[in-house]
């Protein structure tokens, strides 16, 4: 009975780890650079590189990353207010969801001129190569030496929406994540909540957010006037999930 | 008062079958000794140059004992033999050769409860009550209790009578089957959450002593959690090894069972995304308690409730959120339902 009792408690003593049971994902599309490269905003034909030319790139980098050995890095040469390096993903009739992507800027920039670091456009149902602003996501820096998100509405409806109280300041040589619900509607039953470090900052809500039923979500770095130039920008685990991913959130699961 | 004494205690005695031919038509053993009268008792059969007993006077308590028409029984070379050795006294039955013999211990030299005891063991002998009217059994029976010592000044020692027999209870069987539906609950605790399921056992207990080896496997249906806004539900495959420990109170049993329990459960999501399941195997304890009824020799319904503990069970993990909690650590349930054995 004795010897029972230890072979009992000697096999408790081994299993006293229980193991992990991974049982699904939230997570419709996400990315953490590791291969080395930009398959994944590639994958299944619905995304890549919205813009590129000789005067941006976005390249896998090293030296810096959220997770991992990889992220990207996003230099803005074109220094134009519409185009530089840019990432999409695309989504037709996509449900509400959360857009989440951690951000990285190695040093204090002054802007001289709007800084998009994120966009929500969409295709003109009359033109699909057209593509229309939608609601951006920028930075600007405050003569303090504070960089501060808000967000700008191409809709003349709305434009830039009042500053955050408190306001979204964004570290500088920090990552930060930035988390967006974006609920796309053509009628003003819309909604935009923005996350800067799992704090709400912005709640713009009953506003058209589109001017269809597809939707790019644009991670960039886009800015006419930004010292010194270039700007450069890191990217790093992006997702697309139907709830939000958080800080301490996973996209992938431990194998 | 006195009459009706002696009758319960004969027919304690004596047994249902001697009782329903001496005894049930109720008469006083005078009134035997009348209807005896009708009858032609046998040649004398008791001998013995003694006076405590006196043979007459047991032969006399013979022949009272024994109903008329069977007191052929006795003219087929029965003999009743008396001995006294003072402090004891020797009874010897023969016939047909055999012989039975049995001595009583009896200080006090009471010579109406040796006559008594004499005749009676001399009838049983010759009749033994599960017998009825069966020829003189060759082994040695147990016919009548030893006197007890008695005291000195106590006239009439009453005898003591013959220990009723034991009821041998027949062996357990070696083998028991045990099905059983069950119910079960898990607490939320912790990061675990509540849960609910039905589901059934089926146990084996071997051995046939108060402890026993017992081998489980039971299947517990799917029951549905809520964590952290997955839902899931979790199939659980229970099954146990151990010892059980067993004490029977007449017909009912109580047995505690400890065990080592082995859970194959399978979980899954029903409301992400994407959705897969898993499985594991938690280690635990099993512990339980049982109440059985024995119905037949080899059926038993039973109840009990028990104990699943998994003091490291699995976690449950979901994308993005990370781990949102565990399965059980603790599940209370009972059980009802019937025990064949082989």
């Amino acid at each position: 009975m004795l010897r029972f009792c230890w072979l009992l408690l000697l096999g408790i003593a081994t299993a006293s780890c229980g193991p992990k049971l991974d049982v699904g994902s939230n997570v419709m599309w996400a990315t953490d650079h590791e291969s080395g490269g930009l398959d994944d905003w590639y994958a299944a034909g619905k995304g890549g590189l919205l813009a590129d030319s000789a005067d941006s790139t976005v390249v896998p980098a090293d030296d810096v990353a959220h997770s991992g050995r990889y992220s990207l890095k996003l230099t803005d040469l074109a220094m134009s207010d519409t185009d530089g390096p840019a990432l999409y993903r695309e989504l037709q009739a996509p449900p509400d969801l959360y857009y989440s992507a951690w951000y990285y800027l190695p040093r204090l920039y002054q802007t001289n001129s709007q800084w998009t670091i994120q966009k929500f456009r969409s295709r003109l149902d009359s033109d699909p190569d057209a593509i229309s602003h939608g609601h951006d996501l920028n930075l600007r820096t405050l003569p303090g030496g504070q960089v501060v998100l808000y967000v700008f509405s191409h809709d003349p409806a709305y434009l830039q929406a009042p500053l955050a109280d408190p306001p979204a300041f964004v570290p500088v040589e920090t990552w930060f994540q930035l988390e967006v619900f974006y609920s796309p509607r053509t009628d003003e039953t819309g909604r935009l909540m923005v996350w800067l470090d799992d704090r709400l900052v912005y709640d713009l809500e009953d506003r058209r957010t589109t001017g269809s039923n597809d939707v790019l979500w644009t991670p960039c770095n886009i800015g006419e006037d930004i010292q010194p130039s270039p700007p450069e920008l890191y990217l790093d685990d992006a997702a697309i999930s139907l709830v939000r991913v958080t800080r301490d959130g996973k996209l992938f699961a431990d194998h | 008062m006195r009459v009706r004494s002696q009758r319960l205690l004969f027919a304690h005695i004596l047994g249902p079958s001697l009782l329903a031919l001496a005894v049930s038509p109720a008469p006083a053993l005078g009134q035997v000794r009348e209807n005896r009268e009708r009858s032609e008792p046998p040649a004398q059969f008791t001998f013995g140059s003694v006076q405590c007993p006196e043979p007459k006077a047991v032969e006399q308590a013979v022949l009272s004992l024994i109903p008329p028409e069977h007191y052929a029984l006795l003219e087929r070379g029965v003999r009743v033999e008396l001995e006294d050795l003072g402090d004891t006294y020797r009874v010897t039955v023969l016939k047909e050769g055999a012989t039975v013999k049995k001595s009583y211990s009896d200080p006090a030299r009471d010579c109406s409860g040796r006559t008594r005891f004499a005749a009676i063991f001399a009838v049983l002998t010759l009749m033994p009550p599960e017998l009825g009217l069966a020829p003189l059994a060759k082994p040695e029976p147990e016919p009548a209790p030893k006197p007890a010592p008695k005291p000195a000044l106590k006239p009439e020692p009453r005898p003591i009578p013959a220990p009723a027999p034991v009821p041998t209870r027949p062996l357990r069987p070696l083998v028991q089957l045990e099905p059983s539906a069950l119910f079960a609950y898990a607490p939320a605790i912790l990061q675990a959450p509540s849960l609910h399921s039905l589901g059934g056992e089926l146990r084996v207990a071997v051995g046939r002593g108060t402890l026993s080896g017992t081998l489980s496997v039971a299947y517990a249906q799917r029951a549905r959690f809520d964590l952290n806004g997955v839902q899931g539900d979790v199939a659980r495959l229970p099954s146990s090894v151990g010892v059980r420990l067993r004490s029977d109170f007449d017909s009912w049993s109580l047995a505690a069972d400890l065990g080592l329990s082995l859970v194959a459960q399978r979980v899954r999501a029903t409301n992400l995304l994407t959705e897969h399941a898993a499985s594991s195997l938690d280690v635990g304890v099993r512990v339980g308690v049982q109440v059985a009824r024995q119905v037949g020799p080899s059926f038993a319904p039973f109840f009990g409730a028990f104990v699943w503990l998994s003091p490291a069970p699995s976690e449950i993990s979901a994308l993005p959120q990370g781990v949102i909690g565990n399965l059980p650590y603790v599940w209370l349930g009972g059980a009802a339902g019937v025990s064949f054995g082989l």
